[in-house]
Parts: structure tokens; sequence; C-alpha cells
């Protein structure tokens, strides 16, 4: 191996390393890339602490709903708030429906019994309108007062009195109103069980919480069930007839149901029976007509003497000519019509009851929905909590800037 | 994972190391200023000229902005979009190269020993609206929270919620500076929105942006700290002579 002279040129270039004119570029990727990770340690770093410190934050309270039930205080997140309104609103809902069905069978079952009594009494009025003393009480109010009056006297007298018919109604109705509003109060009493177990079970355990709870605000429910469970018979009773039947209108309580009921009892049986009396009078007319030759002969076999004895005798038998003739033709006529009679009688009663049972069921159903509707919005609106609206990270301004600059 | 940010101890640990970063710069181009002055501008009698002879003033007013500039940077950092923190890293190396430009430039121009003290008074003024103007610009294309159909408590109370930090004092701070922003951008939704804004809308975005980004200014100030020659600053300090008995003023080649 040969070595170098002194004074000989050592190529240093070979022995040192000597930066290149790239070097920097070496040097920028290195402390870039240090740099960068730098940087994205930082931003891990504070984001970790950001969130570890909202983890462990006592200083961030949780804001509940303080929900009062039979005295029991809950506290409730917003957003359990939500469901439970929902579920009142749904019982209330659901519930309405329920009743609508109930309240139907039990206007019709409590309407049957007054008007099945008054059906019983309809062969009672028949034999009284088709007795001799029916008939000519009939004939002499034709002739000196208001038949058809009189007649609506006898349909009360001997149709619907006996029956105790305004008596009954009334106590139906009463018996309906007691109906619904045992009804109503059973329901918020089973809302009131429902909403116990939900609240329970939905209740944020004070204990069990690392943040203090903010009540943001209390919703006191005992009184709107109290709103609830105060209503009382009459109060349906005087909101069913102040809605208004067909029937009833301006009648307020069951006893002007009833009196309203049997005049249109009356009315209908009325027109049917007044139609027939007309008839009666024309058929027993021709009848007596056709029968003077009877008469005479009769009158004169009886009636033998003669002068003012004979005419009394010929006046006592066309007296009772006139009333065998009558008596037949009423017994003829009740072979042929009372059967008839009998059935248009009971139809205009059925015909009434029909009337009142749809028109009571309406009424009824109105005013429950009324109540229902009433407490669905007491619970909701009580239970309608507005928490604060959390803002969401979406507004770019260059965005809602051009759709601002763009409309008109 | 270990975060200084998470105890109370970190945040204070990393603001005291950001405000003295802050400060040294700060101090350099304090000293600075107090050598105009002193040298050119105040009478050697005045009571003005004994206050900054000294350089305590100047130290302790700079360490009060640096320490409120920490404060700041530190808890805007909790509100910064992960694109800024990326902004941030490319802006150091420009911030370097720029200042190495600068100094080559100012090499043939100022006095030795000045050059780097010069071009980072320089760069600091002309970074700043630089770098504010480009994250405004960022910011108008940055998802933010959407206040328009909330009222302002709310949108404060929402802000407030957004920077935890973990230390009681900084919390607070760090609670109003992210309400005031909250504030901020509620009033920039409703107002700037509205249409009587509407052929100034843009630009008063921009001035709204600029003014949410003053943040800029600390960052600045700490760039500039990190490159100051310690040893430079230590000479600045010390190389000052005492006042002429007559009571002249300093020729500038004295200083």
């Amino acid at each position: 191996m040969t070595r170098p002279k002194s004074d000989e040129p050592v190529n240093i270039a070979l022995a040192t390393s000597k930066p290149t004119s790239k070097a920097w570029v070496f040097w920028l990727g290195f402390f870039g890339i240090i740099l960068l990770l730098g940087t994205v340690s930082l931003y891990a770093a504070l984001r970790a602490g950001n969130q570890l410190v909202q983890a462990n934050s006592d200083s961030a309270p949780l804001k509940v709903f303080r929900v009062v039930l039979q005295g029991q205080p809950s506290a409730i997140s917003l957003q359990d708030t939500a469901s439970i309104r929902e579920f009142v609103a749904t019982h209330w809902q659901q519930d309405q429906q329920a009743v609508n069905t109930e309240i139907a069978k039990a206007v019709t079952t409590t309407l049957t019994p007054p008007f099945d009594a008054v059906l019983a009494q309809v062969p009672a009025f028949a034999d009284w309108y088709y007795s001799l003393q029916g008939e000519y009480t009939r004939l002499a109010k034709a002739l000196f007062g208001n038949m058809t009056g009189y007649l609506q006297d006898q349909l009360s007298a001997k149709l619907l009195s006996p029956a105790q018919f305004e008596a009954r109604l009334a106590t139906a109705v009463a018996d309906l109103n007691a109906q619904a509003a045992a009804r109503l109060q059973a329901s918020a009493a089973q809302l009131n069980q429902d909403l116990q177990r939900l609240l329970a079970k939905q209740r944020v355990a004070e204990t069990h919480t690392a943040s203090p709870l903010e009540v943001e605000q209390s919703l006191d429910l005992d009184p709107a069930f109290a709103q609830v469970l105060a209503v009382k018979p009459a109060d349906i009773g005087r909101q069913v007839f102040a809605a208004g039947t067909g029937m009833a209108t301006g009648t307020a309580v069951g006893s002007g149901l009833a009196a309203v009921t049997a005049k249109t009892v009356i009315a209908k049986v009325a027109a049917k029976s007044g139609l027939k009396t007309a008839t009666t009078f024309l058929a027993k007319g021709g009848a007596k007509v056709a029968s003077p030759s009877l008469a005479a002969s009769s009158g004169a076999l009886l009636c033998s003497p003669a002068g003012f004895g004979a005419l009394v005798c010929g006046a006592v038998a066309g007296v009772a000519t006139w009333l065998l003739v009558d008596k037949a033709v009423i017994e003829v006529e009740e072979q042929l019509g009372r059967q008839a009679f009998e059935r248009d009688i009971r139809t205009a009663i059925v015909e009434t009851r029909e009337m009142l049972r749809a028109d009571l069921t309406r009424a009824y159903q109105q005013a429950l929905a009324d109540r229902y509707q009433q407490a669905a919005t007491t619970f909701t609106e009580l239970l309608q909590v507005d928490p604060a609206k959390t803002p969401g990270k979406d507004f770019v301004p260059r965005k809602a800037l051009a759709r601002e600059l763009k409309a008109p | 994972m270990f975060s200084p940010f998470a105890t109370c101890a970190g945040y204070w640990l990393i603001h005291v190391l950001l405000a003295a970063i802050i400060a040294v710069g700060g101090i350099e181009q304090g000293l600075l200023r107090r050598r105009a002055w002193i040298g050119m501008y105040l009478a050697p009698t005045g009571w003005l000229y004994g206050l900054l002879r000294g350089g305590i003033v100047i130290v302790a007013l700079e360490g009060c902005k640096a320490t409120l500039l920490a404060v700041l940077l530190l808890l805007e950092a909790l509100l910064w979009p992960p694109w800024l923190w990326l902004l941030l890293a490319l802006d150091i190396v420009v911030f370097a190269g720029l200042h190495q430009g600068l100094q080559r430039l100012f090499r043939r121009q100022v006095r030795p020993g000045f050059e780097g003290m010069l071009s980072r008074s320089v760069l600091a003024k002309l970074h700043t609206i630089g770098l504010a103007l480009v994250i405004s610009f960022g910011l108008l294309f940055t998802p933010s929270y959407d206040y328009r159909d909330v009222s302002l408590l709310q949108a404060i109370e929402h802000a407030a919620t957004l920077a935890p930090v973990a230390c009681a004092g900084l919390d607070l701070l760090a609670r109003w500076l992210a309400a005031w922003h909250g504030a901020g951008w509620w009033l920039a939704q409703h107002a700037l929105m509205a249409d009587g804004v509407r052929p100034l809308a843009w630009l008063a975005w921009v001035v709204f942006l600029l003014a949410s980004v003053a943040f800029t200014w600390g960052w600045t100030r700490l760039l500039n700290g990190a490159l100051v020659d310690l040893a430079a600053l230590y000479r600045l300090v010390t190389r000052l002579p005492p006042p002429p008995a007559s009571g002249r003023a300093y020729d500038t080649a004295e200083i």
C-alpha cells in the first residue's frame, strides 16, 4: 500500500461528508414530519384532556325535570319527559276509543228497562181504547173539547204513568252520568298507576350519578289528576244536555229529558191513533145510518103502548140500539185492527227509544271526548317542556351567505 | 393516555412555557423600542427616561402581555378545528422561512447584530395580518354551530360548555371566552344575515372573522419568541451605555 506524499493534496471530499445541494430537502422532511407528529400529538393531548375533563367534570350538572306524582317527586331526564308525554297522550287517546264503545253499550242497556215498561203497558192502553167508555169519552172530548189533547193525556195516564216512565228514565240518565264519571275516574286512576310504575323505572337515581342534578322545571301532576278525579255525575249530565240532543235540546236534567221523551212517545202514538179515530167515526156513522129498520122493528116489538110512553120507549130503544151497534162495531174493529194498533204504538215507542239512544250515545260520547281531550291537553301541556335546544354544527358561513344573497 | 391538559398543573405548566417564549420575543421587541426612545426621543432629565432606562418596566409590561397572550392562545386552542392545527404546523415552517429570507435581506441593510430582531419586528406585523386573513378565509368554509334558531342566552349557555378546563380559574376564563365567541357567532348569524347588510355581507363576515382570530397575534409572538437568539438578547440588555453627562440624547452610533 502506498502512502501519499505529504505535499500531495488530499481528496477531502471523500473523507468528509460535505453537505450536498439536496441536504435541505432531507432536513425539511425530517423536521416537517416531526412538526406534523408533534402537532397531531398536541392536538390529541388537548382533545384527550378535554374529554377527560368533561367525563370527570362535576361542575356540569345534569338537567332534569322533577315530576311530582302522589306527592312523590321523581327526577326525570329530558328525553324521558318526552316519552312520558307520549305515553300519557297515547293513554287518553286509546282509552277514549274504548270508552266510546262502552258508553254506547251502556246507553242501550240503560234505556231498555224504562221503554220495556212502557211497551208492557200497550195492551192495557189498547183495552181502554177499544172500550165503550173509551170510545164515548173520546167522542165527548171531540164534541166539547180537544180530543187530541185528551188522547195524549190518556196515553200519558195509561201508557207512561203506570210504567213510571219519567222516573225510570231519569234514573237511567242519572245512572249513565254516574257510569261516565266513574269511567273517566277509572281511566285517570289507571293512568296514575301506570305513571307511577313508569316514573319508578325512569327515575334518575340521585345517588348514582356523578353530576349533581339541576332541576330545570318542576311538574306537579297531582292537581291535574285531582281535577280529572273530581268530576261528578252532575257535571257530565250538564255537559251532555248543554251540548243538546236532538230530542232534548235545552233540557238540563234527566227528569227534563224524561218529560220530553214522554211527549215524543205520545206525539208519535197519537198521530197514529188520531187517524184511527177518524176512520172509526166514519165506519160507525155508516153502521148507524144503516140500522133504522132494525131499531124500528125492535122498538115496535118492545114498546106497544101509545102516547108519551111510546116516545120514551122509542128513545130508550134507540139509545140501546145505538149502544149495541157501537159495541158491536168496536168489537169488530178490535178484532180487525187491535193487533195493528198495538204494533203501531210499539213501533212509535221503539222509534222514540232508538232516537233517544242515538242522541244520548252521541251526546255522552261527545261529552266524554271533551273531557278526555281536556285531560289530555292538561297533561301534555304540563309535560310539555322546552329543553334547551342543542344547536347543530352545520352552519357554514359561505353557504349560508350564498343562499341568503341569492334569495330575492 | 397521559395528557397534560387533563390536569390543572399541566395547564399551568404549558401556560408558563408559552408565556415565557412569548415574553422573550416581546422583551426583545420592547428593548428595541426602548433603545430608540431612550436614544433618540426622550430627554434624559424626564421621569419617563428614568423609568424606561432600567428595562424593568419593559420586562414587566411584556411579561404581563405575554401572560395574557398565552392564556388567550391556550384557551382558544380548545376551540380550534383540526385543519387549523395543521395550518399552524405548516405556518411554523413558513414563518421560519420568511424569517430567514428577511434576515438575509436585512443583512446588508442594517447594522450587524440587529438583522434578526428587525426581521422579527417586521415579520410580526405582516405574519399576523396574513395568517389572520388565511384563517378567516378558512373559517368561511368551516361548519360552526348554528345559532339562528336559538336565543342569545341559549347560544351563550351552549358555547360555554364547549371548552371545559381542569382548572377552576382557567375554566372560568375558558367558559367566558367560549361564551364570548358564541355570542359573537349568534350576533353574526342574526345581524349579518339581515336584508339591510346584504351588499356588505361578505365584507362584514370577513371583518367579524378577522376579529374572532385575534389569537394570531399571540401565535406570531410565540413564533417570534421561539426564534429569538438569547445571547443577542442578553447583549441587547447589557450593552446599553450610561446616559451622557451633558444631558444630550444618544447618538444612534453609540447604541
